[in-house]
């Protein structure tokens, strides 16, 4: 059994120190050849893509790689569909031999053993070991048999092993794509400055979020939206990209909130198709006629809490942006003159939060813009998303807060 | 709990339950899109849905979707409160006609009410 193991642990040194599964086998299948007195060996491998197996490694007076056979052909393919151990001690008498291949090689094939190279059930591949020299009536006894088996079995390990190596590089470099995607997100979350009437945070559940804010000063007016895209992961960001996009676009047009939301409605419904939707709330501060106007598309319900503590919930007046056509689509407006009030715009991620196991609703952010109404806008902001942070306030999901004050406009 | 598919004959009957979200209807999705073009009817049963996100009623507006490309039909046959809150908040209920609202499951996630107490929060 030495010999085995050393023909095994050749090859999965040689794996190890190249990283190459063929290279490991052109230095070990030698070896096995001669060590079992054989004249040729190969090794195909099973391409599911094309349904063939592929000659990757030989040894022996013809160079046969490169060369195809399909799944169910031949010897090679017999083994592969069938998974079991395959001794052929006069190929005159196999229907499957493949003569054409002797034919084009000049190769005589007299007799062959052929084995799977499977990993949990799992076909790889085969190896095949040709024309064995001896005057044993038993062409191949139990032990070499062994010896082949355990090179396959090092062979499907270090396949096995090759795959997963594989599968971490593509991983990673999955993972560099998000990490990347991620850092142009942030860069297109911006930075509210102070005075403008509104302050705004996100707090994203992994490392993409589906949610986003953003704002445009056209002359006199501060558009801000708050949005929150169905799904998650890149296909969200890249909806809220183009969101974002359609927003400033419409907004430097000096548009009117539902113009905004019409038009953005438009562009998704034409461009999504594929049951992915925004939900949004657009306000527009206009700082020469003192008027907030609003749009809520979709966007839950919206809390507008007044300095005496009366508040009311702005109700969502059309279906999420990107559903419906233009013909279904009528969002509304509502107008508030600047005043003593707070409008608190959150998503999901903080309307579905959960204290002590029972979700929050409108009751709790009512309670927690309450508790912040004589803090500053900024305060206010840091405070309720401090409740997420610190886990005071569970949450699954992406959370996102605008909080618009027309009295800290400076 | 789980989201599942079942044809028979033209009709896809589509059983939403527990928690549909982002990591329950993966496959869902994938099965509704590959459902044979024989199919001509296309049902919805939401009943004993506890949560649903934005990716539970992405996967209803594709159902929705996917039948109106074939010239099937649809129904909403029943929704559980829940579902059928988040269906109003967003104004979706312009979008699907609902047949039913089914009576408050036991397994709805409890929700605060005016009456809840909130200092643990500050």
């Amino acid at each position: 059994m030495a010999i085995e193991l050393d023909i095994v642990a050749e090859f999965l040194e040689a794996y190890g120190q190249s990283g190459d599964v063929i290279n490991a086998l052109d230095s070990a299948l030698p070896k096995l050849v001669d060590h079992v007195g054989c004249e040729a060996g190969s090794f195909f491998f099973g391409d599911s893509a094309s349904s063939e197996l592929v000659c990757q490694s030989c040894v022996g007076p013809v160079d046969i790689r490169g060369i195809r056979v399909p799944f169910g052909a031949g010897v090679v393919g017999r083994v592969f569909e069938s998974q079991a151990v395959d001794t052929v001690e006069s190929v005159e008498s196999d229907k499957d031999h493949q003569r054409s291949v002797d034919e084009s090689s000049g190769f005589v094939t007299r007799n062959l053993l052929t084995l799977p190279v499977t990993f949990k059930k799992s076909a790889i591949g085969v190896i095949q070991l040709l024309n064995r020299s001896t005057d044993a009536a038993d062409v191949f006894p139990a032990p070499f048999i062994q010896v082949a088996k355990a090179l396959a079995s090092g062979l499907a390990l270090g396949y096995h092993s090759a795959q997963i190596t594989d599968q971490v590089r593509e991983n990673d470099a999955l993972l560099r794509d998000v990490e990347l995607a991620g850092t142009v997100q942030e860069a297109l979350t911006p930075t509210i400055p102070e005075g403008l009437g509104f302050a705004a945070g996100i707090l994203p559940y992994k490392q993409l979020s589906g949610d986003f804010y953003d704002y445009l000063e056209v002359g006199s007016k501060v558009y801000v939206i708050e949005g929150d895209v169905s799904g998650k992961g890149v296909a969200a960001s890249l909806t809220m990209a183009q969101a974002q996009v359609l927003f400033r676009t419409f907004a430097r047009a000096n548009r009117t909130c539902q113009e905004i939301a019409l038009l953005m409605n438009s562009e998704l419904y034409r461009d999504l198709g594929v049951s992915r939707f925004v939900t949004a709330f657009i306000a527009c501060i206009d700082r020469e006629s003192r008027v907030v106007t609003c749009v809520n598309a979709g966007h839950g319900e919206v809390l507008k809490l007044e300095g005496s503590g009366e508040s009311m919930h702005i109700q969502s007046s059309s279906p999420p942006l990107g559903i419906v056509g233009m013909s279904d689509f009528q969002p509304a407006e509502d107008v508030f003159p600047f005043g003593d009030w707070r409008l608190w715009i959150v998503t999901d991620g903080i309307s579905e939060a959960e204290l002590n196991g029972a979700e929050i609703g409108m009751d709790g952010i009512r309670a927690i813009a309450g508790r912040y109404k004589d803090l500053s806008l900024q305060e206010a902001l840091d405070s309720a998303l401090n409740l997420i942070r610190s886990k005071k306030l569970a949450t699954r999901d992406d959370a996102t807060l605008v909080i618009v004050d027309t009295q800290a406009i400076q | 709990m789980s989201n599942t598919i079942e044809v028979s004959g033209q009709t896809a009957q589509i059983t939403l339950s527990g928690s549909v979200d982002i990591n329950t209807t993966g496959e869902l999705r994938n099965a509704i899109q590959a459902v044979p073009t024989s199919v001509k009817s296309f049902v919805i049963n939401a009943s004993d849905v506890s949560y649903i996100d934005s990716s539970g009623v992405a996967v209803m507006l594709l159902v929705k979707q996917v039948a109106e490309r074939s010239s099937s039909s649809f129904a909403i046959t029943s929704v559980s409160p829940m579902v059928m809150k988040v269906l109003e908040l967003a104004k979706l209920d312009q979008v699907f006609k609902i047949q039913s609202v089914a009576s408050e499951g036991g397994e709805n996630k409890p929700a605060a009410g005016p009456s809840t107490d909130f200092s643990d929060l500050f």
